[in-house]
């Protein structure tokens, strides 16, 4: 076994067990024992993580290991970043997120913008009981790729529909996703969404998916 | 004919009834009956109680009380919280006051007649029991001590400190329990006859069985048991898509059970009767569906379907959590219709009472 697969092998290890100290210890160490760091994010810690969320999808850990585990590879990607090249740190796309005017619940926001991060986007958190305008005008300034918006209330949720409509009519070149409690695919069709996620994994792949589209219909 | 009181109390004992009850548990759609904002609302007790009655004799259900939000015990610790117009009070996210998890160490009990709103609760509460009289069973709704943790530490902390600093989490448990314990009893004493207590954690959306239970299982159990000495009805609540309902029933001592889910295992309600039909079951309309996208007619006939499935003996008829605020009103009332044409009873027209003191 190579020096990298053992230190790669430890990374995962710890990340599952939720042990913080070790998965920075390996993290510092392979930097200082020269692992190329975008080697170590790749091949080390965005794989292990990517398991956590397996795990989490499978039902066999739960939210509180999952915004653990999170926490934990985020701060092992600070260790790594001042190593990074600023081409290595191109993000994998950008995404406006927010909970809509009206609605102040968040947890199920933070959950997803955690695990966008984690996977390499950057998402811009435009917080909670956000006007419809705000997302718009957020997207034209930084050009994101995506506009990802939540409603936990049936009384926020047809606002949904109307953040949709807005972007349509203005033009925007991004896709818009939405979520939450209430939500369902079927709803999220009807408003005419580009997306649906029931939960924050299904959100990754989803924003993977879409970002691709836009920056293809952009550069066509 | 039952009174609502004996229809509700013939339900929670699994006796037999002349219709099934109905429930509409709602979060803020009564006060449209007053046109109050919620921020009158929950701090009035009085305005709180009128607006519940109103809402009761609008929809003809089976149950009143006076509930204001999930916050009034971490405020009387003294959290903040912003007040909305539209919408209930929430905790200040840039003021938590456990800022760390030694913080769950230091809660210590408090005097809850010292604060304002647990007296407007409680003052409200007193109100709706006597102008309730004999007619109808006084409800409120309490909530397992995680939430208000969590009120008061940050829910994202709060999970996170489950996984790493659980002794610590336990300690702010148990403190939050002595004094979710003397809540329930106080407003006992005021009036209220049963307590509809969210098992808001215990879903596979928040945290696995095994954590739920063994941080919190032996809170809980202090708490069923302090409500049931004290006298009152006990319905237990989870509206998450996965509650854990085989624990909830290991933790016991309740009359009810509220969801509007199956659990895992279960192929159907008839089954699910089946198995934990030794309590009285309320639900299992999904509120969102409920009040904002069914017809009346779709209401009544799927309603009529609940019945047959979990009915009639042992069995309140409902929304599996809040009837929506922005929720059609014709479609609460359908479920009480249905009631009455699966008893074959004549449905007449609705009243408004002044009796109660709306006018006044």
């Amino acid at each position: 076994m190579s020096d990298s697969t053992e230190i790669y092998s430890q990374l995962r290890t710890a990340l599952l067990d939720l042990d913080e100290a070790t998965v920075l210890d390996v993290t510092q160490k392979a930097l200082d024992g020269g692992t190329p760091p975008p080697e170590l994010i790749e091949e080390g810690l965005t794989p292990a993580i990517t398991e956590v969320g397996e795990q989490f999808e499978r039902g066999e850990f739960f939210l509180p290991e999952l915004l653990v585990s999170a926490d934990i590879f985020t701060k092992a990607i600070e260790l790594v970043k001042p190593y990074l090249t600023r081409e290595q740190s191109t993000s994998r796309g950008l995404v406006v997120l927010g909970t809509v005017k009206g609605d102040i619940h968040e947890i199920g926001k933070n959950v997803v913008k955690l695990m966008l991060e984690v996977a390499g986007f950057e998402v811009i958190d435009l917080g909670i009981d956000v006007p419809l305008q705000t997302f718009i005008d957020k997207q034209r300034e930084t050009q994101a790729e995506i506009i990802a918006a939540s409603a936990l209330l049936s009384s926020t949720m047809p606002l949904l529909k109307d953040l949709v409509e807005l972007a349509r009519q203005a033009g925007i070149p991004a896709a818009v996703i939405v979520g939450g409690a209430p939500v369902r695919e079927k709803l999220a069709t009807e408003y005419g969404a580009d997306g649906y996620s029931p939960d924050a994994v299904g959100a990754v792949r989803l924003v993977e998916d879409l970002v691709a589209k836009v920056r293809a219909q952009r550069s066509a | 004919m039952m009174t609502s009181r004996e229809r509700m109390e013939a339900a929670f004992q699994c006796k037999e009834v002349d219709r099934v009850p109905v429930f509409c548990e709602q979060g803020g759609i009564n006060r449209r009956a007053l046109g109050i904002t919620y921020q009158e609302m929950v701090t009035n007790g009085e305005l709180c109680a009128l607006t519940d009655l109103a809402w009761h004799d609008l929809i003809g259900d089976d149950g009143v009380g006076v509930y204001f939000d999930t916050c009034v015990l971490a405020e009387a610790w003294g959290q903040p919280l912003i007040y909305l117009k539209e919408e209930p009070p929430f905790p200040d996210p840039e003021k938590y006051i456990l800022k760390s998890p030694d913080d769950y160490h230091k809660l210590e009990p408090i005097d809850l007649m010292e604060a304002p709103r647990f007296r407007e609760q409680l003052k409200g509460t007193e109100m709706i029991a006597e102008l309730a009289g004999d007619e109808i069973l006084p409800r409120t709704l309490s909530i397992e001590p995680f939430v208000t943790l969590g009120e008061m530490r940050g829910m994202q902390q709060l999970l996170m400190d489950c996984v790493r600093y659980p002794d610590d989490v336990r300690a702010g448990l148990e403190a939050v329990t002595d004094m979710e314990i003397e809540f329930c009893r106080k407003l006992i004493d005021g009036g209220v006859r049963w307590i509809m207590l969210c098992h808001d954690y215990g879903n596979a959306s928040l945290m696995s069985e095994k954590m739920w239970l063994d941080l919190e299982g032996d809170c809980l159990k202090r708490l069923h048991r302090a409500i049931r000495e004290k006298g009152a009805y006990l319905l237990v609540h989870d509206c998450d898509p996965n509650p854990y309902v085989d624990a909830a029933f290991a933790l016991g001592d309740f009359d009810a059970y509220c969801l509007w889910s199956l659990p895992k295992g279960t192929a159907d309600w008839y089954e699910f009767k089946r198995k934990y039909g030794s309590v009285c079951l309320n639900g299992h309309w999904e509120p969102t569906p409920l009040g904002t996208q069914r017809t009346y007619d779709q209401v009544v006939a799927e309603s009529k379907q609940m019945i047959d499935e979990l009915g009639p003996t042992g069995f309140i008829l409902g929304p599996g959590c809040e009837f929506p605020q922005n929720g059609s009103i014709v479609n609460a009332v359908a479920m009480v219709d249905a009631s009455k044409e699966a008893a074959g009873m004549k449905i007449e027209p609705r009243r408004l009472s002044s009796a109660r003191g709306l006018t006044s």
